[in-house]
């Protein structure tokens, strides 16, 4: 278990520094020339090349990925372009927004989506099984922004429950959590569902039932054990792709996550924020994956041992 | 005595041949029978039939050109003259659903079908060679898989501008990732079974076996990811739109359209309620075919 | 005498894409008090699900008990309610499964799943259900402190000790074996038949084996029942079986094995193979294999003859002896 760790943590921060240069290198693809932008308007070729080295924007490329990578250590990305603010305020005021709502997001999907497939593996075939399952397809294929902008025009225009701004209320972040939950929680009872009745059809569970194990005791302890190992693994892979995936979700709900950060930033081509926001949503997703395959190897005993 | 490569190679290809067609017409039957079972996936599968037949019949169906404006019907209810109401600029939002499909038909098929052509044979190798080679190929594909599958796709768009072709590749780039860990996994476990080390003793070369043996016993899964990966390539496809970075008006895209609806949300909201049916019926055609395909596919589950 | 369980007239079948198909055809069993019967046959000739059905644990949806009486002291099995058929399993009748890789729960200690069984049975608390799984485990060969260890950290010998300590805890009146030592070693199987024979001296329990194996009957046994294509076409007590086998069936089984005293240059395996269940033959099950068939064998199904005070079968040849008359088969679809 140890060397898993190990190996894993290890190729880790090659990943990262990866990750980073490419982050970094997307200004570079991109079309615009950063120093134009920002000089605005008007500006004659000596502003330009002023701004340009100002900005350091004429030292060569790795040198400038090196200024980049130590100021990012230290907590500095620059100024935003379009605000002249400091990035890292901005990015951690959004950062922090956006998980917020994922944390909410997932807690409501992995409650209700484990408690759905359990239900319906339980009671194969019947109408629960039947309907949990439409509703979990229907989950799966629908998109962020249709399900958030029907959400919104019912439950918020319609009947009024629910305000249509705002992100500091309890009120406010249910329609966005729902929306940005509904993928998550299907996939999660879709999981938990094919993972009980794979478990319930092996030898154990019937050695159990011929062992005079009343039927509870059968299922929630003995049977889902077994299917935390998968179902944990499906919440975090979800919960990490919440993080990044939630841009649409943010959009519609004009939420102030940084996803929504970075597609703003792209559009109005502010480098510093943009790049700080992807390697930032990389990093974390990194991470969260990196945690959920240790928490993996670490509830299952097999992996464990050997 | 000398063993040549060439006799062995007729004797292993008459036997898969006779074992195909003995086995193939029960196996068959017993694949559809499994299908009909589960009218869910007949279901997904003609919800998809009727989507493909759309796109490619679309000009012969459509009341109006989707592309004609009428600035006196303007955001216009639904009606018998406009079955689903029309848009902004009066265009009639039916015609315009019939068409888009035929847009988000072909970024999803011609996006996973780069992914596969790319992604499978990078997954193959990586598996069956194993070593420097697997450690390489995975490492590069852990590195696309850093960046949510949105994201990534903003990205790329956002590096080689707007447009069709572009959200094509962008869409591409997350799948080809996925398809190679997929084609990895298989032959991860077929690898290592007895029958390979047989007829590697029987002379058989690797392209050999990996064409014969490998490849086959892939095609179930790959049949399945193909299918749910062409819904959410639809999916990502319509994000794009809807952030306005995918096919630009006046394309009749889903997701644009979707978002100009958005705009007008209040007043007529048929635009996104009709527009957002059409994709969530697609892509949930495209879900239930490919669950249905697993249900049937997949050896290991029993009745 | 059969008085601790018996089993009349049981119809197990299994609903599958193909059609019926029939495991267990009218079949009759009894067992006494103390007693070990070996129930002997081919893989699918109906014995697992005839174990299986005892305890009412056959794979739902698929699988259906169409006929029949479990009568166990006096109580039918089959038409106990669920709830209270958990009292029975486990602790007045236990089973031990054929895979000692699967029938263990991966994620909990043996001593765990051990305990887990006293405590529901003999409502103790948590303390004194490991300390008694410690017993157990003992009592198997099997060094208390490895309680906390899981099942994959195991032998494969050890884990289906484990499964006979679990169905032992609370001294159960029947043990049902399905094949217990079949997916093990040789010699690991006479050490596990030692233990088993030991035990079952050490609680006086009656005992249901299930096997293929006719030496571990021979080593386990008193008496001896011979199944065929879901039913039984040969009872009785092992000596008389063993010596005088009458159905053709039994004698194509010990014709088969090999003889180290005699020269032989081939194995005589019986002809054919079993019957598919979804279409078994009319009349008598075996005739199609059999060297001594006659027309009647061909149409109706033979009853069971008594040969001896303890040796019983089914077969036409025992009742032109005798002058019986057979039944009509029911299950003719040709």
């Amino acid at each position: 278990m140890l060397k898993y760790a190990l190996r894993r943590l290890g190729w880790l921060i090659p990943l990262l520094v990866i990750v980073s240069v490419l982050v970094f290198s997307i200004i570079y693809l991109m079309p615009g020339d950063p120093a134009v932008i920002i000089a605005g308007e008007g500006a004659t070729n000596e502003d330009i090349e002023n701004v340009r080295h100002s900005l350091g924007l004429d030292k060569p490329i790795y040198e400038q990925y090196l200024i980049w990578v130590s100021r990012a250590m230290r907590g500095d990305f620059g100024r935003s372009i379009r605000t002249g603010r400091p990035v890292a305020t901005e990015i951690s005021f959004r950062f922090a927004n956006t998980m917020r709502l994922s944390i909410v997001s997932i807690v409501i999907a992995a409650i209700i989506g484990l408690a759905a497939g359990i239900v319906s593996a339980t009671r194969r075939y019947s109408l629960a099984d039947n309907v949990v399952m439409a509703l979990a397809m229907i989950g799966i294929s629908i998109t962020p922004f249709y399900l958030g902008l029907m959400l919104m025009l019912f439950f918020s225009v319609k009947l009024g429950w629910f305000p249509l701004m705002g992100f500091t209320t309890l009120s406010s972040m249910i329609l966005p959590a729902i929306t940005l939950g509904a993928r998550p929680m299907a996939m999660i009872a879709r999981m938990t569902r094919s993972s009980m009745l794979e478990i319930m059809g092996q030898d154990y569970i019937l050695a159990a039932r011929a062992q005079g194990l009343p039927e509870r005791l059968v299922i929630f302890k003995y049977a889902l054990r077994n299917a935390l190992n998968t179902v944990i693994t499906v919440v975090g892979l979800q919960f990490g792709s919440l993080l990044g995936g939630a841009v649409i979700t943010e959009t519609v709900f004009a939420w102030p996550g940084i996803g929504r950060l970075a597609v703003e930033s792209i559009r109005a081509r502010d480098f510093p924020v943009l790049q700080a926001s992807i390697l930032v949503i990389a990093a974390s997703f990194v991470v969260i994956n990196l945690i959920v395959d240790l928490t993996y190897a670490l509830v299952n005993p097999r992996i464990r041992y050997s | 005595m000398r063993v040549s490569a060439m006799p062995n190679v007729n004797s292993t290809h008459v036997t898969k041949k006779f074992l195909i067609s003995e086995t193939s017409r029960r196996e068959l039957s017993r694949q559809w029978y499994r299908f009909k079972k589960r009218p869910i996936a007949v279901i997904g599968f003609f919800i998809v039939l009727v989507f493909i037949v759309i796109a490619f019949v679309a000009p012969l169906i459509a009341p109006y050109d989707p592309y004609v404006t009428d600035f006196k019907n303007m955001l216009a209810k639904p009606s018998s003259a406009h079955l689903l109401g029309t848009d902004e600029l009066g265009r009639d939002i039916l015609s315009r659903i019939l068409y888009g499909s035929r847009i988000s038909l072909v970024i999803g098929l011609a996006a996973v079908g780069i992914a596969m052509l790319i992604g499978v044979p990078l997954g193959l190798i990586a598996g069956y060679y194993g070593g420097k080679l697997d450690n390489l190929i995975m490492r590069v594909m852990d590195i696309l898989m850093a960046f949510p599958s949105i994201l990534l796709a903003i990205v790329v768009v956002s590096i080689l501008g707007p447009g069709l072709q572009n959200t094509i590749i962008a869409v591409s780039v997350f799948s080809v990732a996925s398809f190679a860990r997929l084609a990895r996994g298989e032959v991860l476990n077929i690898k290592n079974q007895e029958f390979i080390e047989a007829s590697r003793a029987l002379g058989a070369g690797d392209g050999w076996i990996i064409y014969w043996h490998i490849l086959p016993n892939t095609i179930s899964p790959l049949i399945v990811w193909t299918t749910l990966n062409v819904s959410s390539a639809i999916l990502t496809a319509a994000g794009l739109g809807f952030l306005g970075l995918g096919a630009q008006p006046p394309l009749p895209e889903w997701g644009a359209m979707l978002a100009k609806g958005r705009e007008y949300l209040l007043i007529a909201p048929h635009i996104t309620t009709f527009t957002g049916l059409a994709i969530l019926l697609l892509a949930l055609g495209l879900n239930l075919l490919g669950d249905g395909l697993r249900d049937i596919l997949d050896p290991r589950l029993k009745e | 005498m059969n008085d601790l369980l018996s089993i009349r007239g049981l119809c197990v079948e299994y609903h599958v894409f193909e059609g019926i198909v029939r495991a267990v055809n009218n079949l009759n069993l009894g067992i006494s008090e103390g007693e070990s019967l070996g129930l002997v046959g081919e893989t699918g000739a109906g014995k697992t699900s005839t174990a299986l059905s005892i305890l009412k644990l056959l794979p739902k949806p698929a699988g259906r008990i169409a006929k029949g009486s479990v009568i166990f002291k006096g109580r039918n099995l089959l038409s106990t309610p669920d709830v209270e058929l958990r009292h029975i399993r486990g602790r007045q009748i236990s089973m031990i499964f054929q895979n000692p890789m699967t029938s263990l729960n991966p994620v909990f200690t043996i001593g765990e799943q051990i305990a887990a069984v006293i405590k529901q049975h003999q409502h103790l608390d948590k303390k004194m259900s490991i300390n008694r799984a410690r017993e157990m485990l003992e009592l198997v060969g099997i060094p208390a402190f490895r309680a906390s260890e899981y099942p994959h950290q195991l032998s494969g010998g050890m884990r289906q000790r484990v499964g006979i300590a679990i169905a032992l805890s609370c001294r159960p009146e029947l043990l049902i074996a399905d094949e217990p030592t079949t997916a093990l070693d040789v010699t690991i199987q006479a050490q596990v038949l030692a233990l088993m024979n030991e035990l079952k001296e050490h609680f006086k329990m009656s005992l249901i084996m299930i096997t293929h194996n006719l030496g571990v009957v021979a080593e386990m046994c008193e008496s001896v029942a011979v199944m065929y294509a879901g039913d039984i076409v040969e009872k009785g007590s092992v000596s008389a079986v063993f010596a005088h086998p009458f159905h053709p069936y039994t004698k194509g089984l010990f014709g088969s094995l090999p003889d180290l005293t005699s020269k032989v240059s081939r194995l005589k395996p019986v002809d054919g193979i079993m019957p598919n269940p979804l279409y078994l033959p009319c009349g008598c099950a075996f005739h199609p294999r059999c060297k001594s068939a006659m027309p009647v064998c061909k149409k109706e199904k033979p009853s069971t003859i008594r040969l001896s005070d303890d040796h019983t079968v089914s077969c036409f040849l025992a009742s032109e002896n005798e002058g019986g008359a057979g039944v009509e088969s029911t299950f003719c679809e040709r």
